[in-house]
């Protein structure tokens, strides 16, 4: 199978199955405690790419694009930023903290215990707990309870955080938070309005290295340019195809599809 | 010292260089390095004269795109124009400025060349497109321009023509840096500085920031040094602005090769999707101007 047949280009909304792993609370308290028990002392920030098959895919379909999760760590402590593909663009992040001890989920307005929040239960949150929060391969395969596999891939970040922000026991009111991972600033959501001053417009007349010459400035179309965005989707799928970073230690044979004996 | 201290300074060292008597060209060249001081110590006083916020540099920066718009034609809902959004955001994402957008379009002309405008609009030309042979070549023009709009480049052109052309103490006091009449001012100073050139040393600085970025999206950081070559291949009517406002494509070179070499492995990538790039650009050479 080449890299190009991992992809899927449609960005259709729908949603990827995925079981539920944990049977209950235990089950989940047992994930928990083995994550904690694993944080790595110091300093250490990651990030992780996520692949999912779709529903009913017959073996060897591509799998897609389904979230995006930043790491970071400063032994005992630990703050997981979990983003699900929603449509063509990552979702608001479900932000998980641990203090050494246990695991809150935080939000604008505080902190609750993770076990007993809503985002407990959803198995791709649960996937992503169960992974390890220590040292593990550029990529791995993780079997998905709903069927087929999962193909996870982890690249480092600067670890150069500020821990008071990232283990407070809040999210900032106003704002997205810790992270500079720089897709924020792609989302098609961003208000591109554009202002009508007279720089906006721009000039009719530039003196060049051939002398100068007269121009009717088209301000419309760079509204039109502003309108356009590369969604999440759209370029991880596009990175996906190509082999660019971070799908460039992907192997394209049969043995990194999913399902393959990785 | 301060800012303005320093450059009456530096510029009564260069008036006073007699010294023993070196040979000519030692006196030729301990001038210029003084000149390079001066410019230096001139550009700090005009950045801190004449404050160009980032919201204000969007704003110019829109002037600017309206006004190569404008003087090009835009492709406009091509799957050309998608494709190089895509290859421009790849680039763009591997070390964003965070107070910027990255915008990228494809100009309707057969000339060759590329511009970005401060606040993040870039342009390429269909000329440019028509002489790449593959996506490398395109990452690694977009990836310069990137490195133009993140280096603050034509902003700080900005700011040093309204120090020279006001001179420091008028323009700390007559430049007005909310008013639309400065803004429409900045638009033509930066569209002017983005038509007659900037510095050498922008340019290589972009060159390396072309090079270096385009390999840690993945791509073969060579693309930008055979684009330069390309261009050297190209009739001269269609790079003549591109050939007046950058330095000669043998340096550009040379100085390439060098930052390539100091690329650790990690960061050089090896994707040249020529086949995607030719799928995907087919038409690039289109009607043009």
């Amino acid at each position: 199978m080449t890299r190009s047949a991992w992809l899927v280009l449609a960005a259709g909304t729908g949603s990827l199955l995925l079981a539920t792993t944990a049977s209950g609370q235990d089950d989940l308290g047992a994930v928990l405690a083995a994550r904690q028990k694993a944080v790595p002392k110091g300093r250490h920030a990651f990030q992780e790419t996520w692949l999912l098959p779709e529903p009913g895919a017959p073996a060897g379909h591509p799998n897609r694009f389904a979230g995006r999760v930043n790491v970071y760590q400063d032994g005992p402590r630990e703050r997981l930023e979990i983003r699900r593909v929603e449509g063509d663009a990552l979702g608001e992040p479900v932000v998980i903290v641990s203090n050494g001890r246990s695991y809150q989920l935080v939000t604008r307005v505080g902190a609750t215990p993770f076990a007993e929040s809503a985002p407990a239960k959803e198995p791709f949150v649960q996937l992503v707990l169960a992974g390890p929060a220590g040292d593990a391969p550029q990529h791995r395969n993780v079997a998905v309870p709903a069927g087929g596999q999962a193909v996870v891939l982890r690249s480092r970040v600067d670890p150069d955080f500020d821990s008071g922000d990232a283990f407070q026991l809040r999210l900032p009111q106003v704002g997205g938070g810790l992270l500079k991972s720089g897709l924020s600033q792609f989302s098609a959501a961003q208000n591109t309005q554009l202002t009508a001053s007279a720089g906006a417009r721009g000039v009719d007349q530039i003196r060049t290295a051939e002398g100068t010459i007269s121009v009717t400035p088209d301000p419309e179309a760079v509204r039109r340019m502003e309108a356009r965005a590369v969604s999440e989707v759209e370029l991880e799928g596009f990175k996906l195809e190509g082999g660019l970073v971070p799908y460039d230690d992907l192997p394209p044979a049969a043995d990194a599809r999913p399902g393959g004996g990785r | 010292m301060s800012a303005p201290g320093k450059l009456v300074t530096a510029v009564l060292t260069v008036s006073a260089l007699a010294g023993p008597v070196p040979a000519r060209g030692q006196i030729l060249d301990r001038i210029l390095d003084k000149a390079e001081e001066v410019k230096e110590v001139a550009d700090k006083v005009g950045s801190a004269v004449v404050p160009i916020s980032t919201a204000q540099e969007i704003e110019i920066g829109r002037g600017i795109a309206a006004t190569i718009a404008g003087h090009y034609g835009v492709v406009e809902d091509s799957p050309l124009d998608a494709y190089v959004r895509l290859v421009g955001t790849t680039v763009a994402a591997v070390d964003p400025r965070p107070d910027v957008r990255y915008r990228f379009a494809v100009l309707e002309t057969d000339e060759v060349n590329a511009f970005a405008a401060p606040g993040g609009y870039v342009f390429v030309t269909r000329g440019a497109l028509a002489i790449m042979e593959d996506e490398a070549m395109l990452a690694g023009v977009l990836a310069h321009e990137v490195g133009h709009v993140n280096h603050r480049d034509v902003v700080e052109e900005i700011q040093s023509r309204a120090r020279t052309e006001l001179g420091i103490t008028e323009a700390a006091e007559r430049v007005d840096v909310t008013g639309e009449e400065y803004l429409q001012k900045a638009v033509e100073s930066g569209a002017s500085a983005l038509f007659m050139g900037l510095s050498r040393e922008d340019e290589l600085a972009a060159d390396a920031f072309g090079v270096r970025t385009a390999g840690r999206a993945g791509y073969d950081p060579t693309g930008l040094r055979r684009f330069v070559e390309a261009i050297s291949r190209t009739p001269s009517e269609k790079r003549s602005l591109l050939s007046k406002t950058h330095p000669d494509a043998a340096d550009r070179i040379e100085a390439m090769d060098e930052e390539i070499g100091g690329i650790p492995a990690p960061e050089r990538g090896t994707v040249t999707a020529a086949a995607r790039f030719q799928a995907r650009s087919e038409g690039a050479a289109g009607p043009g101007r």
